[in-house]
């Protein structure tokens, strides 16, 4: 917590950032890589009707009920230039 | 009836024979009348932890194949007259074992005691069916680490679907100084990550190294843990207790010179 550790991310939420997304494609038996691609395949399809923000979207799996939850923000008017 | 409680991680080495033996002594001090299974056939451990190694006669792949009675193979325990032990085989393996064997033998159990706690072997073969096929209630533990936790993630799977949901969550060895740094993973992380009622947190404490060498259970000892292990008992009791805060009481000096 000194001066120098700014910025950095401390391990605990690494591992629970490795965690979370190892877990989904555990959950649903698909690899990391599957999972990547579903996300892109969503951001395009969306991204088709609706700006998207799409560093930001998240999918996310829920063990019970078994739910595939995406987030999927959108970007938002200002800082869009029209 | 008793109630059978299998206590189960996937991972090896985080504490589950501990657990068993800690809990098993609390709830005989709470005077239920308890006893412990070693399922681990091939590996036997539950009774060095508990101090009962040296009056193994009988074991249970013994009483399976009807080579003793039931009563000829429970071992009391020296301290607590409400604590037995069924050990498992030494010179056996997993296979001579089945799942409907051990749901038969653990009906037997629940006839002559009110908790029937079963220790789990390490992995997801036929040890852990062979564990999981006659009980009613499972308590996963884990640590607050990321391969402990994915194989917990991986058992909740498999014990649900095996119609297994009444699961809940011991977290062993928890370091809060290194958990205040933000170098693990706390409690909630956890819990979060894992979506299973919480029973219990341990911290790390070398009073459990002690105990485990001497043999003796410290479930109500005083102490952290000790205080940790009995509080899990009274929970399984359907009591509500509050969780411990972890932090550890240190002197006026260590409070000093911690900073």
């Amino acid at each position: 917590m000194g001066i120098f550790s700014k910025g950095r991310k401390n391990s605990s939420t690494i591992a629970k950032d490795r965690l979370q997304l190892l877990l989904i494609s555990d959950r649903v038996s698909c690899s990391p890589q599957t999972m990547v691609m579903l996300k892109n395949d969503m951001i395009k399809a969306a991204g088709k009707y609706v700006p998207i923000d799409s560093p930001n979207v998240t999918i996310c799996f829920h063990q019970s009920p078994p739910v595939l939850t995406a987030s999927i923000p959108l970007k938002s008017r200002l800082n869009t230039i029209w | 009836m008793g109630e059978v409680i299998v206590v189960t991680s996937g991972k090896g080495g985080v504490g589950k024979t501990t657990t068993v033996a800690n809990i098993g002594a609390g709830l005989a001090s709470l005077d239920k009348k308890v006893v412990l299974v070693d399922t681990d056939i091939g590996l036997r451990n539950l009774d060095v932890v508990l101090g009962l190694e040296n009056r193994i006669i009988y074991n249970l792949v013994d009483v399976i194949e009807g080579n003793c009675r039931m009563k000829q193979a429970l071992i009391k325990d020296k301290r607590y007259p409400n604590l037995f032990l069924l050990p498992s085989a030494q010179t056996r393996d997993k296979t001579s074992v089945t799942p409907e064997q051990m749901k038969k033998l653990c009906d037997e159990l629940k006839n002559m005691f009110d908790f029937i706690i079963l220790d789990c072997p390490a992995g997801i073969e036929q040890g852990f069916k062979n564990a999981i096929a006659g009980a009613t209630k499972a308590i996963v533990v884990t640590t607050p680490e990321v391969s402990a936790i994915r194989d917990a993630d991986r058992i909740i799977g498999l014990l649900e679907s095996d119609e297994l949901k009444d699961i809940h969550l011991i977290i062993n060895r928890l370091r809060m100084d290194m958990i205040r740094r933000g170098d693990m993973m706390s409690v909630e992380d956890v819990v979060d990550i894992l979506a299973v009622p919480l029973i219990g947190t341990i911290p790390d404490d070398e009073a459990v190294v002690v105990a485990t060498n001497q043999g003796e259970p410290l479930s109500g000892k005083p102490g952290l843990c000790g205080q940790a292990y009995a509080n899990i008992c009274r929970r399984l009791l359907n009591e509500e207790v509050p969780f411990l805060n972890l932090e550890n009481k240190k002197g006026l000096f260590g409070r000093i010179f911690r900073k």
